[in-house]
């Protein structure tokens, strides 16, 4: 069974707007960008640009959890949704 | 050195390594502060000389109420433009201007201004588009550089001044001698594993940095809006200090397209007092010392009040500090260090000084805004006589590496302990090194950079 840390790295995963499986969680459900941001502090430069548009990365820091990240522009979103780690997850095992 | 390459990790990132931070009262009520970035330049570095990262976020804070959170903070963006690619050239011809289209790889960089704490402050762009100055590459292409340099000092609107570009390595330091095992050549028949007494070698001489030069007045950096003229004013006393964050990730795509950046900037360097985080913390903490801020230093003050240093010295040159080894061996905290270093020296210590910012145990430069420039400064500082110079602030020709080295000897310590005789060596403590170039006696202060053509490495 994989752990969170080693799992995480095998996870991280890259989309851009081009991509898919993150992509389609965005426009499933679009009010989950402004949802729970990670703990750190955000210098204050990250507000002028919401970052839409550009690039997604999201990787899984916990699996167990259904811990995801999702960085875009300067956001980030931590997600607990055991439905998209997998998924995520799955699609690595893909490749 | 000062804090260049101090850390493992970021030792590796040198464009987003602080270097060194001064921070000093100026002509006309304001306040300069300039804070160093790349280590060691190599000023023959072409083809692709130095320059500040695109990806890196640069940030200068200022904590005006003593809670260790920066109240004022200043953020510098970066961008690279290169305008033929279809040479190797860093420029095709003399360099006579800052739009001269034979300068073929130019950055500018935009001004953010926040007020209140970075994460929920009040942003405004000051200014976008300013201009860096080449690199001083050589004669032929960079003649007439102080012009250049000076056609890059940028005045906004609301009365700062701001320059962004490659300047003199103003920090003297004979490193090949204090990393062979605290070596101080001057000194060295007293050492442990000694050899003859030897001149001083200052490791970098000839070296530059890149520098973000700010000067502001006063008024825009106090907590209320004031330009206190009394030392004494709890109002004058500031804490200043610089850092450089990255996106927490980098995405490096196939051949040809630009590595992507992506989610919140993650501080991986900070530098606030001169040489703590590259003598004073342990090797294990120095890159978490890096991603922390001034407000949770305490976590850290183990390392201020038994410092390695100050048993080392007893321990490397035998005989030569039986009193630091006896203040060594009592246990005491010391609360000089504390006072200097986390949370400035307060009133009664020092005649007619303050720079005491309250009780939180935070590592930045504290300035007290009131005390004009010296007429004649002393490079020793507070110790020195010189109440403009380190620890209060730290002006370009302070000789920070002395002070510090008489302090961790003792020499600060009857400050809390005035029964405390030091040893008498620990007034004569120094690495012996001067700077060879005067700094500029006007904004952004440090010297021209060293010439690539000239260079001597």
């Amino acid at each position: 069974m994989p752990n969170g840390n080693g799992l995480s790295r095998r996870s991280f995963v890259k989309r851009s707007l081009a991509g898919a499986a993150v992509l389609g969680a965005v426009a499933a459900v679009p009010g989950w960008l402004l949802g729970r941001s990670g703990g750190e502090e955000l210098p204050a430069a990250t507000n002028q640009s919401d970052g839409l548009g550009e690039p997604i990365v999201a990787y899984v820091r916990d699996a167990e959890r259904g811990e995801v990240v999702l960085l875009q522009g300067t956001r980030e979103v931590v997600r607990q949704d055991r439905a998209l780690a997998s998924h995520l997850i799955s699609c690595c095992q893909e490749v | 050195m000062s804090s260049h390459r101090e850390a493992p990790s970021i030792s590796k990132d040198p464009v987003a390594d602080n270097t060194d931070l001064y921070a000093f009262v100026s002509p006309g009520n304001t306040v300069s502060i300039l804070a160093n970035y790349i280590p060691l330049e190599e000023p023959a570095g072409g083809p692709n000389f130095n320059q500040f990262g695109d990806d890196v976020l640069y940030e200068v804070m200022i904590d005006n109420n003593g809670d260790g959170e920066e109240d004022v903070t200043y953020q510098f963006r970066f961008t690279t433009q290169i305008t033929n690619g279809d040479t190797f050239l860093y420029n095709t011809g003399p360099i006579t201007s800052l739009t001269d289209p034979a300068w073929n790889m130019r950055q500018s960089y935009s001004v953010t201004k926040v007020l209140g704490r970075r994460c929920t402050g009040r942003a405004a762009v000051l200014a976008s588009g300013l201009a860096s100055p080449p690199v001083r590459v050589g004669p032929r292409s960079t003649p007439n550089y102080p012009v250049l340099a000076g056609a890059a000092i940028h005045t906004l609107p609301g009365g700062e001044k701001v320059f962004a570009g490659q300047r003199e390595e103003a920090f003297n330091v004979d490193l090949g001698s204090i990393f062979d095992l605290g070596t101080l050549r001057l000194f060295q028949n007293l050492h442990l594993i000694p050899t003859p007494a030897a001149t001083p070698v200052d490791a970098s001489k000839g070296f530059n940095v890149h520098s973000i030069a700010l000067q502001v007045p006063t008024t825009h950096l106090t907590r209320d809006g004031s330009a206190p003229s009394d030392p004494l004013d709890a109002r004058a006393a500031i804490g200043v200090w610089a850092s450089a964050s990255r996106q927490k990730a980098l995405v490096r795509e196939a051949a040809g397209v630009l590595a992507q950046s992506a989610g919140p900037w993650v501080q991986v360097s900070r530098l606030g007092n001169p040489l703590i985080n590259e003598v004073v913390i342990p090797l294990g903490k120095k890159d978490y010392w890096n991603s922390t801020y001034p407000k949770d230093d305490s976590q850290f003050l183990q390392y201020y009040s038994n410092p390695e240093l100050s048993r080392l010295l007893t321990v490397l040159y035998p005989g030569v500090f039986p009193n630091l080894a006896a203040l060594n061996g009592s246990g005491a905290s010391r609360a000089d260090l504390i006072a200097i270093l986390l949370t400035g020296i307060p009133a009664g210590i020092v005649g007619g000084f303050q720079n005491f910012t309250g009780p939180v145990q935070a590592d930045y430069l504290r300035l007290n805004v009131a005390i004009p420039p010296a007429a004649a400064p002393n490079p020793l500082g507070i110790v020195g006589g010189d109440l403009a110079g380190f620890p209060n602030g730290r002006r370009v020709t302070d000789d920070t590496t002395a002070i510090e080295l008489k302090a961790f000897a003792g020499a600060t310590y009857p400050l809390v302990a005035p029964t405390f005789v030091p040893d008498g060596a620990a007034a004569l403590l120094t690495d012996g090194t001067t700077n060879d170039i005067a700094p500029l006696s006007t904004f952004p202060y440090l010297g021209h950079p060293h010439e690539g053509y000239e260079h001597s490495h």
